[in-house]
C-alpha cells in the first residue's frame, strides 16, 4: 500500500549524559537517586514503594501545588547497567491502574525500554516507549478462534452484521 | 476497573492487521468481503478486526443499498499524534533532571576529593 495513514504509536528518544553508565543505570535503580531527580519540576515527589527488580514494582505519588496524582511502574527486564524495560501507569493512591488524569485520551498502560551504552565517558541512554495494547485476553479470543466461531464464516458474519445494525442503531 | 472493556484509538492500531485495514480504507470506504479480499487470514478474523475498529471509533459503518460500507475515521488518529508529543515532552522534562542531577553528584565528589 502506497499511502500509509497509519503507524504504531511509539517514541524514540536518544540522549547523552556526561556521565559513567553504572551512574545513569544507578539512578533509576537507586531509591535514593531516583527520589533526587524524578518528577516533573515544581511537583513533590513521594516514593511510597521502590522495589527495582524483575517483577517488582515502584509507587509514587506527585502533589503538583495540591494536584495530586500517582503513578507506577512495573519491572519486567532488566539488565545490570545496560538495559531497563517497565510498564508505567497512573494509578488511584492504592496502585490500581487507572486512566490518566488528564482531559486527553492516553493509554491506559505504557511500555518503557531503556537502554544504556558509554563511550568516552560519556553514556548514551535510548528511550522506546508504546502503548500496550491492554488486552491481550481479548485479543486471544479471536486469534485463536474457537471451534464454535469456526462453523464457517457465515455465521460470524452474520453476528457481526447483526452487531453493525445494533450499534448503528 | 476495566482495563478488559478498554476500546482506544490506541488498541485499535496496536495490531499491525488493524493498521492494515485503516490504511486500505483511508481514501474509499469499502465493504467488509472487499476488505477480507486482501488479507490471508480467516473472514471471521478480519470480522473482529473491524469490530474492534468500530469500538474503538476508527471505523464507520454506512449503510448503502444492500451493502455496508466500511469508512477510516481519521480524526482519532490525531490523539496518538497527541500523546506521542506529550510523552515525549514528559520524558525530555525527566532527562533535563536527570543531566542536572547527575552533573550536581559528580560535582560534588570531585570537590569532596
Amino acid at each position: 500500500m502506497e499511502n500509509k495513514v497509519t503507524q504504531k504509536a511509539e517514541l524514540r528518544i536518544v540522549r547523552q549524559f556526561k556521565a559513567p553508565q553504572s551512574l545513569v543505570f544507578n539512578a533509576f535503580a537507586s531509591k535514593e537517586a531516583f527520589a533526587e531527580w524524578w518528577g516533573p519540576k515544581g511537583s513533590e515527589l513521594t516514593v511510597l514503594r521502590f522495589d527495582f527488580r524483575e517483577g517488582g514494582s515502584t509507587h509514587y505519588k506527585l502533589d503538583n501545588r495540591g494536584m495530586l496524582m500517582w503513578a507506577l511502574f512495573r519491572y519486567q527486564k532488566i539488565r545490570e547497567s545496560d538495559s531497563i524495560e517497565f510498564l508505567s501507569s497512573f494509578t488511584d493512591p492504592e496502585g490500581n491502574i487507572t486512566s490518566s488524569p488528564f482531559p486527553m485520551d492516553f493509554p491506559l498502560e505504557i511500555y518503557n525500554h531503556i537502554t544504556l551504552s558509554e563511550t568516552n565517558g560519556i553514556t548514551t541512554l535510548t528511550l522506546y516507549a508504546e502503548p500496550v495494547n491492554a488486552t491481550p485476553a481479548q485479543e486471544k479470543t479471536f486469534t485463536d478462534l474457537n471451534p464454535s466461531m469456526n462453523q464457517g464464516y457465515e455465521g460470524t458474519w452474520g453476528q457481526l452484521d447483526t452487531y453493525l445494525a445494533k450499534v448503528q442503531g | 476497573m476495566s482495563v478488559e472493556a478498554r476500546r482506544d484509538v490506541f488498541q485499535a492500531i496496536a495490531d499491525p492487521t488493524r493498521r492494515q485495514i485503516i490504511n486500505l480504507i483511508a481514501y474509499q470506504p469499502m465493504n467488509l468481503n472487499a476488505i477480507a479480499e486482501n488479507f490471508s487470514i480467516s473472514r471471521p478474523a478480519v470480522s473482529q478486526h473491524i469490530k474492534i475498529l468500530m469500538e474503538c471509533g476508527m471505523v464507520m459503518v454506512r449503510q448503502e443499498g444492500r451493502e455496508r460500507y466500511c469508512e477510516a475515521r481519521l480524526d482519532a488518529l490525531k490523539e496518538v499524534a497527541a500523546w506521542v508529543e506529550q510523552y515525549r515532552e514528559f520524558w525530555n522534562t525527566q532527562f533535563d533532571s536527570l543531566d542536572n542531577y547527575l552533573n550536581r553528584i559528580q560535582n560534588n565528589h570531585q570537590s569532596d576529593q
